[in-house]
């Protein structure tokens, strides 16, 4: 069974980010990309399930972009078996729709039984790319998911719902997957390792031609948030600070009678 | 001529010259062992050791010779020096006899004759056996009686000290023998002389010639034979540590104890680490032959002692166990299978234990480097493996992002000076110090209250220093000891650029671990600067007057020993002198103190690690140590040790009856500064 997981690169927020001067987005001139974190825990699940013999090959895939080769170089350290970089020819920020319809279009020519992606990204936390793609391919597609097991034809995923609560779906192959996490926290591949593979491993790389705009949300203005009020803090002894506390919750009304 | 002389080969016939054919055997057997060892070394990788021979030649006669850290263990003294003094001029003795002998007989000169003769019976042979059978009446008394745990008790152990005493007994028994025919009867004034045989002598010499004769050449021959016979022995047992171990000593490494060797051409290599004998260097495979056994380094162990499975003994012997294993086979030009020596043999869990605190080399009578073989094993862990502990996986995803082990953006490394004035090297590049403030000592809440203070007292003692800002990062030691040589030869190279950039040649540094780094480990990489420890500093400034100590604080301390300005570079003073001028307090000191110091628990990147081995956690069996002193203060001079004690004092609920502080803080309090 050959396991595709789609990656993105996100901006490292370790850096300090800046608003562009269009207003619209983030600049990119210096900022430096990382592996989308849930992104991460799809690579993680489709490895486990490749060592412990439920898949053959696990295959990254993601759209080109600035320090996409780095990405792909790191998920190969990790194990992945092959890497693709989907050549597109448009300018960032892209649209999770477009998102979707590129990959879908490269995926034609890459064999796949499943595909993996990350629940969501820091990019725009939308979590629409696993059902847009599903859409796409017009395969049946699971969110929010924490646990996978292939049997025969089959995936049985576990999928979080609110409040705690948790569904065993069976899903037919092929299917999307949005990873929420794997069972295992993601791998570390050393630096050393990733520098060796660009030395030695080459990625392989899949042409989609360029295609009618889809219908996608488009960004009007992007800001910083602006710091409303700051915190309250209670001083005082012991009984100072939670009769503070009690009347905080009292004028908040969220606390009835004395308590 | 009636003068007491060497009567070689008395009652021994032409069949005497047998005793050299047995020699040559026993040296064959000798010689051979150590030609096939010395091929296994020589499967490792070249590493360079002949460098600075008069200071090698120093080690040897400190340490092989004087063998200097015996005496920390005073039966072990008793023992090793009664037994290697005494086999040693017994040796002298023997080869004396053979080479006046045989002057004699060529040339007709004697040596060994008149007083010279007598002195040499009484100062070589007689002191000689005299005091191995000492050293080997206290290794039988200490073995049976003490049974001291550290030692191992296998057969061969006392096939050995009971070779060792029968040659020292017969000895005397074939000098007793040919006094009672010769001396006894003719000049008993010599005899005294052989003062080891002579009460033997005294009582066989009532008997018969027909008897003493052939007793004699019995026992003549049965000496020869059993001495040829252990140093033969010295190929098959642990006694070959009388040739390996100098030879360890003499190829030691002379850099200062804590520094650790770049992988080389990082960029092309192949594999990392060590885990095949061949990716060992091959003064690494001769440690493993120089091991005596004696559990010195596990005594000392801080992880071992705690009941954590690290066994620095374990280490160097499973890696000898896998050169006798796997050493021909490669010898042979084959590719052994059979089972990993890191992972099957050496757990990884042994070698995460270990805090790279140095108690196991310092302890080392042969001078093991125990510490470079672990971080290189966990290098194979790290790079060639990826078998990294959860905790070690974020600390290097932080060091990687972030350039600080915790992660905190790299723009607020400064943060903590905002309000004191403190100047960047851009600001001011004819400062006389950079200080390098450390990421414990800019991220880290009660270390940023060390930092303070000493900013204050710098300023107030009117050192012209800057730091470095957000252009500082990790100096990369915690990457480095857990096994990510090339993480931290990325962080190296970074910050040596940015200090290089601005001409920086003094360096302050609260923290030993950069201090340690940036002293010793950048020098590999283009970086040389003089390196200063806050403490150095401070009792610099104290002794000048240039800060003055007026107000009492604390009134009992005591001084733990940071591992890396301790034992790692041997600075032990300048904090013990800063502390003994606070007025009103009195330094007491903690049994394990200066070399001897016991690890705080966050020595080799452990500080960023949980502990979840062994039955006690580190920092608590330190702060035992502590306890045991009754102090109010612990000092310290080292960010992680602070750490590791404010944990300990926490969880143990002692932080009403004992604080752990910087020596900066204590400074910068009693000259009346500001602690905010």
């Amino acid at each position: 069974m050959n396991l595709v997981v789609v990656v993105r690169e996100v901006p490292d927020i370790q850096e300090e980010l800046e608003v562009a001067a269009d207003g619209k987005d983030i600049d990119r001139t210096f900022i430096s990309f990382v592996m989308n974190e849930f992104d991460e825990q799809a690579l993680e699940e489709a490895l486990v399930l490749k060592e412990e013999g439920q898949a053959d090959s696990v295959l990254v895939a993601a759209l080109d972009g600035e320090g996409v080769d780095d990405i792909l170089y790191t998920a190969l350290a990790k194990g992945a078996d092959e890497a693709v970089k989907v050549i597109h020819g448009l300018e960032p920020p892209i649209p999770t729709r477009v998102r979707a319809a590129l990959l879908a279009a490269a995926l034609k020519s890459i064999p796949h039984d499943l595909i993996f992606t990350g629940v969501q990204s820091a990019e725009d936390w939308d979590g629409q790319l696993a059902p847009l793609l599903g859409a796409a391919l017009d395969y049946p597609w699971v969110e929010v998911v924490t646990a996978v097991r292939l049997e025969d034809g089959l995936a049985v995923v576990e999928k979080e719902f609110k409040g705690g609560l948790r569904a065993e779906l069976e899903v037919r192959l092929p299917a999307v997957l949005g990873i929420q996490a794997a069972t295992k926290p993601p791998r570390y591949a050393p630096v050393s390792r990733i520098r060796q593979l660009m030395r030695t491993a080459t990625l392989k790389t899949v042409e989609v031609n360029e295609m009618s705009p889809a219908p996608a949300a488009k960004i009007r203005r992007l800001s910083r948030p602006v710091a409303s009020r700051s915190a309250e803090f209670i001083e005082g002894s012991l009984d100072e600070v939670v009769e503070g506390l009690l009347s905080v919750f009292r004028n908040a009304g969220v606390l009835r009678g004395e308590g | 001529m009636d003068l007491p002389h060497k009567e070689s080969f008395f009652n021994i016939g032409p069949e005497r010259y047998l005793n050299y054919l047995f020699a040559l055997i026993a040296l064959v057997f000798v010689g051979y062992h150590i030609y096939r060892r010395y091929r296994i070394w020589r499967l490792g990788k070249p590493e360079l050791r002949f460098d600075r021979i008069p200071a090698r030649v120093s080690l040897i006669l400190r340490y092989a010779l004087a063998q200097l850290k015996m005496p920390r263990d005073p039966w072990a003294a008793v023992v090793h020096y009664g037994i290697f003094w005494g086999y040693l001029l017994l040796f002298v003795a023997t080869t004396l006899d053979g080479t006046t002998y045989w002057l004699k007989t060529l040339t007709g000169y004697e040596v060994l004759v008149g007083p010279t003769y007598l002195l040499y019976k009484a100062l070589i042979g007689n002191l000689g056996g005299t005091l191995a059978l000492i050293g080997l009446l206290a290794a039988f008394y200490w073995r049976l009686v003490i049974r001291p745990p550290r030692l191992r008790y296998q057969t061969e152990d006392w096939v050995i000290l009971g070779l060792l005493l029968f040659n020292v007994l017969n000895g005397f028994e074939v000098q007793a023998l040919r006094l009672a025919m010769t001396d006894l009867r003719n000049h008993p004034e010599w005899a005294y002389w052989a003062y080891g045989s002579y009460p033997l002598a005294v009582i066989l010499s009532g008997l018969p010639d027909s008897v003493l004769r052939p007793l004699h050449w019995a026992s003549w021959w049965v000496h020869v034979l059993a001495s040829q016979f252990a140093v033969a022995f010295i190929a098959y047992s642990k006694l070959e540590h009388i040739i390996f171990g100098p030879l360890n000593i003499f190829f030691r490494s002379l850099e200062p104890r804590g520094t650790l060797k770049p992988i080389p051409n990082i960029e092309t290599a192949e594999t990392y680490g060590a885990n095949r004998v061949p990716d060992f260097t091959w003064k690494q495979l001769l440690d493993a032959d120089a091991c005596i056994r004696c559990g010195r380094c596990t005594a000392n162990c801080p992880a071992n002692l705690t009941g954590k499975p690290l066994s620095p003994k374990k280490i160097i012997l499973d890696l000898k166990a896998e050169m006798d294993r796997a050493g021909p086979l490669y010898l042979r030009g084959r590719q052994p299978d059979g089972p990993s020596l890191v992972g099957d043999i050496t757990t990884d869990d042994e070698l995460w234990d270990c805090l790279t605190c140095g108690a196991c080399m310092e302890a080392c009578p042969m001078e093991i480097e125990h510490v470079p073989t672990i971080v290189e094993e966990r290098r194979y862990l790290v790079l060639n493996e990826g078998r990294i502990p959860r905790d070690v996986v974020n600390l290097f995803n932080n060091l990687e992002r972030s350039g600080n082990p915790w992660g905190y953006p790299p723009t607020t490394r400064a943060d903590w000076a905002r309000d004191l004035g403190v100047r960047t090297i851009a600001e001011d590049p004819g400062a006389d110090y950079l200080w390098w403030v450390g990421c414990a000592g800019s991220y880290d809440e009660r270390n940023i209250r060390i930092s303070r203070a000493l900013a204050r007292i710098l300023q107030a003692a009117g050192v012209r220093f800057a730091i470095l800002g957000p252009e500082e990062t990790c100096t990369g030691d915690p990457a480095r000891r857990a096994g990510h040589e090339y993480l931290y030869q990325i962080l190296a190279q970074q910050n040596i650029e940015a200090l290089n950039r601005y001409g920086v040649r003094k360096i302050l540094t609260a923290c030993p671990h950069c201090f340690n780094t940036l002293k010793n480990e950048y020098r590999a990489f283009g970086g040389f600067y003089e390196v200063v420890h806050h403490s150095q500093l401070i009792a610099e400034l104290v002794e000048t007057g240039r800060v003055r100590l007026e107000r009492p604080v604390g009134q009992r301390l005591t001084y733990h020993d940071p591992c890396y300005l301790g034992r790692h570079n041997g600075v032990y003073d300048p904090a013990r002198l800063a502390l003994t001028r606070l007025p009103g307090a009195s330094l007491v000191e903690m049994r394990l103190h200066r070399h001897q110091a016991f690890c705080c628990g966050g020595g080799g990147a452990r500080v960023f690690m949980t502990e979840t081995r062994g039955h006690k956690r580190v920092n608590h069996e330190r702060t035992d140590h502590v306890l045991a002193v009754n102090p109010n203060v612990i000092a310290t001079a080292c960010p992680f040790c602070m750490i590791m004690f404010e944990d300990a004092l926490k969880t143990r609920n002692l932080t009403d009856r004992l604080e752990a502080r910087d020596l900066a803080e204590l400074v910068a309090e009693s000259a009346g500064l500001s602690l905010k």
